[in-house]
């Protein structure tokens, strides 16, 4: 990325994951669909851990929609391993935000992928978009990891 | 009022057609012959085409070659169109399938049947999923109990599960017990873009396209529809590759692999909607 980070942003981690047969595929690999699956236990772990009250926004007039998934591979996990998934955001607008997943296998500290979906409100009544919920917007900047181009920066210096 | 254009030479057909379409609400301008549905063309924009496909002199095919180049030349966008033939198997009709066409009826048809396809290609914004105007694989699934969670609906992750099952339904018959002893097909990347929600009892087609087929690797796309309402759910892309087992190195795509796999492949470009 020719992008450089500038922002010192929190991270969420969940480390509840271990990876059993029914995780497997014939060769003996973690089944991508397992890291996808993974994204959303992790994303609710972060809610309903970090955003008070994080029930009762659920029940309001709100939606909460997942717009865009995404995940690339880049090694492979097994049988045993512990995952350890590391969670922050990016790009935090008005009505959308993004969450982006680090999978790492914990024995070794090996990047096994990298997830990324866009989370978008809408009103439940209307289905228009709506303004991301304050108490979610308020923890969700915490995590924020931010970016600035190299020219930029180079222009600032 | 959106408007249709019927060309066909049999007078009953499009005297038939015309009535059927106008009850429905439709503007219909009726054709004999290509030549003039080209000129009409030029003077007004229809919503619709709908061809017969053998017809004297100036055939569907030709019809609806000459009709892009009209529209390319007065700077609109394609059209969707329908053919119909009574001739499922004939070389003009395999030419039709190559054009890209929405959709085609064979003769006879069933008139309730023809207007569902009518209204289909009408949806607006959503035609344009439905030209790629070549064959797909069809997977079809049906949302259950057991897929959505407290909000109702089907949560996004079983969603890419469908990717997967569509992935598997598509090449189990490439993974012969020799093939899966020394090949693994590896997913290197995997995305999805939603449209709309879809509760229990749902059907949804997955339409699943080639997009690349390279040396080792392939790019598949797949269109999440709702079957009653041909609804758009989503767009999926997955990217795979063929990696040796016991090396890790890739390895090329089998003939019987490609052969797979080159029937349902687009070309990009000619995707209205692109993922």
């Amino acid at each position: 990325m020719d992008d450089i980070e500038i922002s010192n942003h929190k991270t969420f981690v969940y480390d509840k994951i271990g990876v059993f047969f029914k995780h497997t595929d014939y060769h003996g690999f973690v089944h991508p669909y397992n890291f996808l699956e993974w994204m959303s236990y992790a994303r609710e772990a972060f809610f309903q851990e970090l955003v008070p009250n994080f029930m009762e926004l659920c029940q309001r007039d709100i939606k909460m929609v997942t717009s865009e998934v995404e995940y690339q591979a880049t090694a492979d996990a097994f049988f045993g391993d512990k995952i350890v998934i590391k969670i922050f955001s990016e790009k935090v607008k008005r009505l959308s935000f993004e969450v982006i997943f680090n999978f790492y296998r914990e024995e070794d500290n090996t990047l096994l992928g990298e997830g990324r979906m866009r989370l978008t409100f809408l009103d439940a009544t209307s289905g228009r978009p709506t303004l991301i919920p304050e108490e979610l917007k308020k923890v969700v900047l915490e995590f924020e990891r931010k970016h600035v181009s190299k020219d930029i920066r180079s222009n600032l210096s | 009022m959106q408007k249709i254009l019927v060309i066909d030479d049999e007078v009953l057909i499009i005297e038939t057609l015309d009535r059927l379409l106008r009850t429905q609400g439709y503007e219909v301008t009726l054709c004999q012959t290509g030549r003039d549905a080209v000129e009409r063309v030029r003077k007004t924009d229809f919503d619709l085409i709908i061809t017969d496909v053998r017809m004297p002199d100036f055939n569907g095919i030709d019809t609806l070659s000459k009709i892009r180049e009209v529209l390319k030349e007065k700077g609109s966008k394609r059209i969707p169109e329908i053919c119909i033939t009574g001739y499922a198997d004939d070389e003009t009709t395999q030419k039709a399938q190559r054009l890209g066409v929405s959709d085609y009826l064979y003769k006879p048809f069933d008139l309730k049947d023809f207007i569902g396809r009518v209204k289909r290609v009408l949806k607006p914004h959503e035609m344009e999923y439905f030209s790629y105007g070549q064959k797909e694989f069809v997977y079809k699934y049906v949302v259950m109990l057991t897929d959505t969670d407290q909000f109702k609906h089907m949560s996004f992750a079983n969603y890419l599960k469908l990717m997967f099952l569509a992935t598997d339904a598509l090449t189990g018959p490439c993974l012969t017990p020799e093939f899966l002893s020394n090949i693994r097909l590896r997913l290197t990347s995997s995305r999805m873009q939603f449209k709309r929600q879809s509760a229990p009892g749902d059907v949804i087609i997955v339409k699943v396209n080639a997009t690349e087929i390279n040396s080792s690797s392939f790019s598949l796309l797949y269109t999440f529809l709702i079957e009653s309402s041909a609804e758009l759910v989503g767009l999926g892309r997955q990217m795979y590759e063929l990696a040796n087992l016991k090396t890790n190195v890739a390895e090329p795509i089998s003939d019987q692999m490609r052969n797979m796999l080159f029937p349902i492949k687009v070309e990009e470009s000619n995707l209205v909607y692109r993922y």
